[in-house]
Parts: C-alpha cells; structure tokens; sequence
C-alpha cells in the first residue's frame, strides 16, 4: 500500500470510528468539547467563590487564627477551616452543576439546535433525509466559532466575584476585625456537651463521697475538692480553659503540681487544699464557686 | 420503490407544491385543512372531517382525489344503508346459457372513498367500514377481497343536526389518524370564493401526481428523522391524555404512532429534513381531539378537546 492510500485509509477510518459516518459529528463534538471546558471553568470559579465565602465568614470569627495557634502540631488541624471551606463549596458547586444541567444544543439557536439534535440522534441511520440533514449541519457547525456560543460574562462575573471575596479574606485576616476566638469561647460547647452526656449517664454508677478512686477519669463526677473543710459541690470538666485539664493527663501524676497565681489547677485530692498557698485561697475558692455556677 | 430514492426526495418538493396549486385553484382558504388532509395521505391514515354545512369537504376531497389520479367514490351515508351497500354483494349473472356468481364491488373498492356523513349510517354500516379502514380489505360471504392501495378513507360528519345520527364509537374514532376541522372562511376568502363561483365557468384542475407518487412518496416520508426528545414529548403527551382531569378516555398506543407519522409526513411535505416541535405541536390536535373523550363535568363546564390538548401540551413544553 503506498504511503498516500494508507494514509488516505487512515482518515476514513478515523472519520467511521470516532466520528461516526457523518462529518458534522466531528464538529459537533469540537462544540461539545469546548463547552464542557467552559463548563468545568464555571463549575471550578463556582467552587472557589462558595469556599472563599465560606473561609471569610470563618476567619472572621477568628477560627483559622485559632486552629492555626492551637493545632499547629497538626498540619490537617491547622488548616481544617480551609479545608471545611474547600469541601463545602465543591460539594455546593457540584449540586449546582447537577441543578443547572448544562445543555449544549440549547446554546444553538431553536432552528440549529432541533437540527443537531436530531442528526446526533439519527446519526447511524443512513436515509437521503441524513445525508442531507448532516451537508447541512456541516456547513452550519463549521462557521460557528465555539467562543461566540459561550457566555463568558459568566466567566467574567464569576472570576470578578472570585477576586473581591478573596481581597476581603486577605483583609479580614490582615486586620483587626476578625474575632479574637480562644479556647475559653469554645467551653460552652464543651460544657453543652458534656450536659448532653451526662443526662443518659445512671447516677448509681457515679462514685460518691471521698473514697471513690480519684486515679480514674474525673471529669463529670463530683469533686473531691475541699474548701474551708468542707466538701466543695462541683464538678470538673474537660476542656482547654484555665483551670481544668485535658483528658488525656493522667489525674495521679499531677496530685501535686504546683500553681502559679492566678492559674490554679484543679486536682481531685483531699490534700488539694493543704498544697494551696492561704495567700490565693479566696481566688480559688471565687474560682471554683464561679465554675459550679456556669 | 418505483423510483430511485435521491431523485423522489428531490423531485417531492415539486410534486407537493404542483398538488397545492391545483387545490388552491378549486378551494379558497382552508389552509389547514388542506395541509393536514395532505398529511393523513402521505402519513397513509384516514381522516375525520368535521364542519357545518357548505364549507366544501366534499370539493376539497374530490378535488385531492383528481390531482394524485387516484380513483374515488362517494358513499352518502342515510340510516337505512346497508353494509353491502358499501362492501359490494354477490350478484347472479348469464354467462353463456349458465348461471354463474359474481362479486360486484362497492364503492369502498377506490383509492379514496368519501363516506359524506358518516354519522347518518347505522352502526352495522359504520362497522363495516372497520374492516376496510385496519385491513384494508373486505370479506364478502367466504372470500377476501384486497383493496387497492393507497387507500383512505375520509368521511365527514355534521357537529349540527345530531338527531337521528349515530355517533361514531371511540373504536371507530380510533381508527382515523386525523380529525380535521374546518371554519368559515374570512370575509376576503368569502369574496374570493364569491367570485370565482358566479361566473360562467368553474376552475378545474389537472392530475400533478400518479398513485405510484403517493405510495413511493408515503414511504420516503417515513425516513424523517425525528430526536429523541420528541418521540419521549410525544409520548409523554399521549400518556398525560390518559390521566388527565376531566378526561373520561384518553388516547390509546395508535395515537403516539399517528402524531409521529404525522409529524414526520408534515415535516417532509414542508420541505424539512427532520421533525421539528412546530410540527408535533401542530400535529397533536387532530391526531388526539377525537381520542381525547371528555367527561360529563368537563362538557358541562364547556371545556373542549383541543382545550386540554393545549394544556396538555403547554405542561409538556410541546
């Protein structure tokens, strides 16, 4: 076979296997390709302005600053805001995507659009109906240019909006505005939580009175923790605001760590009381009777 | 096919228009009519054709008859007709000194058979039309007689003067791919019709078509590509006729194959190459005003077929 012919054999094949047997499927498909990246640009400028509104609204009330300050050890924990942000606006701009259904023949006009839907629909059958329908779709489709049939005010709206949020990010975590979030703000929920948990908790199981096992978990059960010689009515929770300690901490290490002033400790012991200065016991006794009250 | 296919499909355009000018010559307005009742023949249904009195049903038949060259016969139906009347009968002739039966044929036995008032005949008569309408053939004593093609069937019926008249059953109705309804015509096209019917001669028209035409052209027509869009919205609309509120009897199966043909015959006697919304939409209502049946509540209120077949369709988005 010459060179030619094979090469010749080579097109029409090419023009049979991936266009099928009319030649306006290849333009068609040209269309179709470049619609579906104007489609997925949409989608992804979608996608980063519902994120970059999502992490404006977070770093305004100061969570990235805080997970950031708090969970540096964690690279996952520290940028968890970003991340939430980021999952939240795809998921949002996939629905979207979903909802809108994007339609490429109905970016062609009434005439063009009924045209090509029916020969894309037709195209494996062979009829002079086809034949003609396909010269003519070819001759419409090749003098269209994919750039005039999209919209790209959308485009242009979109990446607009895109860099406005994401100037008012950098001007929200520049400045001063954004909330000074700590862990103290976040007790609440841990103290919720907690209340939450302890209403399906059996009350006969709870340790009562000084000879329960302090060596244990001590959060949520009565304190052992006595002022002025009598047994204070309060109970300890987890969290990370001054005053309590973390879960993980084992109780029986810390029996006896020393306070410095104005950052008691609580610790479960009946000694507890001794180890205090007498200079910081009112503090600690205002302390603990504010607790037992929030 | 009689003809190659490319040179049918292109000398069509030709043929149709040579058809309509030789109509519009007798008939004057009507344009409706005249196109659906060209589409019930490339389509190959029968056709149902409704109005009052002196609107020229029977000229517009005659008339479509002369210009395809098609042979056509009248049957004026009365409640007395008789089956026979219609179908042909065995007759007893001489032959040579002996006696022998022969079958005379009715005049069903043409390629287009105007059955004038068709809501006169009594029901055995209207059956009778059954066989010939589905079959198209007919059974005289034990022997099948086929009837020449093409063939249709395009009776006419009054909406007035209703007593004494035998409505046609929904199982007739069925049978006919098109109810085609005709108006009065406009003050204009009553001038027109004036003057072209008060002088001293009539137009006449000349044979444009032959019958192999018709048969090879109703063929081609039912090449017409249609999307996939449309057949699901044409099938959608004929189920929706089914549930509709204040619809006793919606469309059977027939009607989704009558509005596709007729779409794809519309579509190809415009000089299309592929079904378009237009003419679904178009198409929907005489495939579907004489099966879409009406409850009581529906015609005490006044609602029409057409009413719900536009409503039915403006859901649809057809």
């Amino acid at each position: 076979m010459s060179f030619s012919a094979r090469k010749l054999f080579i097109q029409i094949y090419q023009i049979i296997s991936v266009n099928g047997p009319y030649e306006f499927l290849a333009y068609l498909r040209g269309l179709q390709q470049a619609f579906s990246r104007f489609e997925t640009l949409v989608f992804a400028l979608n996608a980063i302005i519902i994120s970059a509104v999502i992490y404006a609204v977070l770093a305004f009330l100061g969570l990235p600053a805080f997970t950031s300050f708090y969970w540096q050890d964690s690279m996952l924990l520290a940028q968890l805001p970003a991340i939430i942000s980021l999952a939240i606006g795809t998921v949002i701009a996939v629905i979207m995507r979903r909802r809108s259904k994007g339609d490429f023949f109905g970016l062609l006009n009434q005439e063009l659009s009924e045209e090509a839907r029916t020969a894309y629909d037709n195209q494996n059958n062979r009829t002079v109906f086809m034949d003609r329908l396909a010269e003519d779709l070819k001759k419409k489709l090749a003098a269209i240019k994919a750039s005039s049939l999209l919209d790209w005010r959308k485009v242009y709206l979109r990446a607009g909006l895109a860099a406005i949020v994401l100037l008012l990010i950098v001007v929200i975590t520049t400045s001063e505005i954004s909330a000074d979030l700590s862990p103290a703000d976040l007790q609440t929920f841990s103290h919720l939580k907690d209340r939450a948990t302890g209403l399906f908790e059996d009350e006969s199981q709870q340790p009562q009175g000084p000879s329960a096992n302090i060596t244990g978990g001590i959060y949520g059960k009565p304190s052992l923790a006595v002022l002025s010689e009598e047994k204070l009515q309060l109970q300890l929770y987890p969290g990370l605001a001054p005053g309590s300690r973390s879960q993980e901490t084992e109780a029986a290490n810390n029996l006896f760590l020393p306070g410095e002033a104005g950052e008691a400790a609580a610790v479960p012991s009946d000694i507890y009381i001794e180890s205090l200065p007498p200079q910081n016991k009112e503090i600690i006794k205002r302390y603990f009777e504010n607790l037992a009250k929030s | 096919m009689t003809k190659d296919i490319k040179a049918l499909y292109n000398e069509a355009p030709a043929i149709f228009q040579r058809v309509r000018r030789e109509i519009d010559k007798v008939m004057v307005g009507q344009n409706v009519a005249i196109e659906q009742l060209l589409v019930a023949i490339m389509a190959g249904g029968h056709a149902l054709l409704e109005s009052n009195p002196g609107l020229a049903k029977t000229l517009l038949v005659k008339t479509t008859a002369a210009t395809m060259g098609l042979t056509f016969s009248r049957i004026q139906c009365t409640p007395d007709l008789m089956p026979a009347d219609i179908t042909g009968t065995t007759i007893i002739e001489d032959a040579g000194g002996s006696k022998q039966f022969r079958f005379q044929p009715g005049p069903v036995f043409a390629n287009l058979v105007l059955a004038d008032e068709v809501n006169r005949a009594s029901p055995k008569t209207q059956s009778a039309l059954l066989e010939a309408m589905q079959e198209q053939q007919v059974t005289v004593g034990n022997n099948t007689y086929l009837l020449d093609k093409p063939f249709f069937i395009l009776a006419t019926q009054n909406p007035i003067e209703m007593e004494g008249t035998f409505p046609l059953p929904e199982a007739q109705l069925d049978r006919f791919l098109l109810k085609i309804t005709l108006d009065y015509p406009s003050f204009d096209e009553e001038m027109k019709i004036m003057e072209r019917y008060t002088g001293r001669s009539e137009p006449k028209v000349e044979q444009v078509a032959t019958k192999e035409d018709i048969l090879d052209l109703q063929r081609l027509s039912r090449d017409v590509p249609i999307s996939d869009d449309l057949k699901v919205g044409a099938v959608k609309v004929v189920l929706a006729t089914r549930s509709w509120q204040g619809v006793q009897y919606g469309a059977s199966p027939r009607a989704s194959i009558g509005l596709i043909n007729s779409s794809k015959a519309r579509a190809f006697l415009l000089g299309r190459n592929y079904v378009s919304k237009e003419d679904l939409h178009v198409m929907a209502y005489p495939v579907l005003r004489h099966r879409v049946i009406l409850n009581f509540e529906s015609e005490r209120k006044g609602l029409t077929s057409d009413q719900v077949i536009t409503e039915i369709l403006q859901k649809h988005n057809l």
